[in-house]
């Protein structure tokens, strides 16, 4: 009798996630409404993801990725439908295309250039290695050395 | 001296001339996608009670003002006078689109400042609004008669945006010389 109205009860819990979609469940829809909205740039508050953005604007967004997720759409296709309106700029990851291309291999470029510069500036440097044999040490300085060898070696 | 001398000082003024376009530029102003495309196409209830739905259909065969503004939105009440104006001289139908409205509210707001809508469409939940691609308030675009959108103006429309972006750009529609 229980477990009958257990099972009941679980069926009227789940019940609402049979009213749209039979394919997708509610936590489903969730996490998909989740990730998409990570990616996709609140227009308002332009430097947070409408998932991290409170703004109203987002709030609705948010909303429209759920309502076409439970439509059946894919991340693309929803992610797609708001490209088409606001533009490469509501992705938070840019398309690689001829305009993006400074955006993507810009900062590499630079690394490569301030490599390429470094590597040329120390192989063009003279040898700091000057040359000393003809120099010997002084008296004082054989002291100072032998004391400091001695050192070493006691230790 | 030789050149090389000014390689940093050519760096710095390279990074003066960027940073002076860059921090000039307003990230706010987002580009319309849809300049030269058709209205996307939507249907929304009526403001106005009892009256019936508002279509994207409905914005063709004239100029047309889609405008969007909320009871709201202060900007919005900067540039009512002026449509009321517009509205006055028959210089264009202006369609309404209340955004996150209440009702009530936006019904007050046109009781007390005037109505210079043809129709208004109730966008509660931002549907059309994000379908236009709107991020603010008030936002107006410009249709022709085929229905297409030629130009969105961001922000309140002053007389004299009216004559320098709207105006031409009707006359150069209806005079065939733009297509």
């Amino acid at each position: 009798m229980i477990r009958a109205l257990i099972a009941a009860f679980a069926l009227i819990l789940t019940a609402p996630a049979f009213a749209q979609d039979a394919s997708l469940s509610d936590a489903e829809v969730e996490a998909r409404t989740e990730e998409i909205s990570k990616t996709l740039r609140c227009v308002v508050c332009q430097n947070q993801s409408i998932a991290d953005s409170n703004a109203t604007l987002a709030e609705d967004m948010r909303r429209l990725v759920e309502s076409r997720v439970r439509a059946g759409e894919s991340n693309e296709q929803v992610r797609a439908f708001m490209q088409e309106r606001y533009g490469d700029f509501v992705l938070m990851t840019p398309p690689l295309k001829t305009a993006t291309l400074i955006l993507w291999f810009g900062p590499l470029c630079l690394v490569l250039a301030g490599l390429t510069w470094y590597i040329l500036a120390i192989r063009k440097a003279p040898s700091r290695s000057v040359d000393n044999s003809d120099e010997t040490l002084s008296e004082a300085e054989q002291e100072k050395l032998a004391a400091l060898l001695d050192k070493e070696d006691n230790r | 001296m030789s050149l090389k001398a000014f390689i940093p000082l050519g760096i710095f003024a390279a990074l003066v001339v960027m940073l002076m376009v860059g921090l000039t530029l307003n990230p706010k102003e987002l580009p319309s996608e849809f300049i030269d495309k058709p209205v996307p196409e939507f249907e929304l209830e009526s403001l106005l009670e009892g009256e019936p739905p508002v279509r994207s259909a409905d914005l063709q065969g004239d100029f047309f003002l889609l405008n969007v503004f909320g009871s709201w939105c202060v900007a919005c009440l900067v540039e009512h006078p002026y449509l009321m104006e517009l509205k006055a001289n028959d210089a264009i139908h202006i369609v309404g689109l209340d955004w996150r409205d209440k009702r009530t509210d936006a019904l007050d707001w046109l009781q007390r400042h005037g109505n210079p809508y043809d129709v208004i469409g109730f966008d509660e939940f931002s549907e059309v609004a994000i379908g236009l691609g709107v991020t603010g308030a008030p936002e107006t675009f410009l249709v022709d008669p085929q229905g297409q959108i030629r130009y969105k103006q961001v922000g309140p429309i002053t007389p004299e945006i009216w004559l320098t972006e709207f105006v031409p750009r009707i006359d150069a529609i209806k005079s065939g010389a733009v297509q």
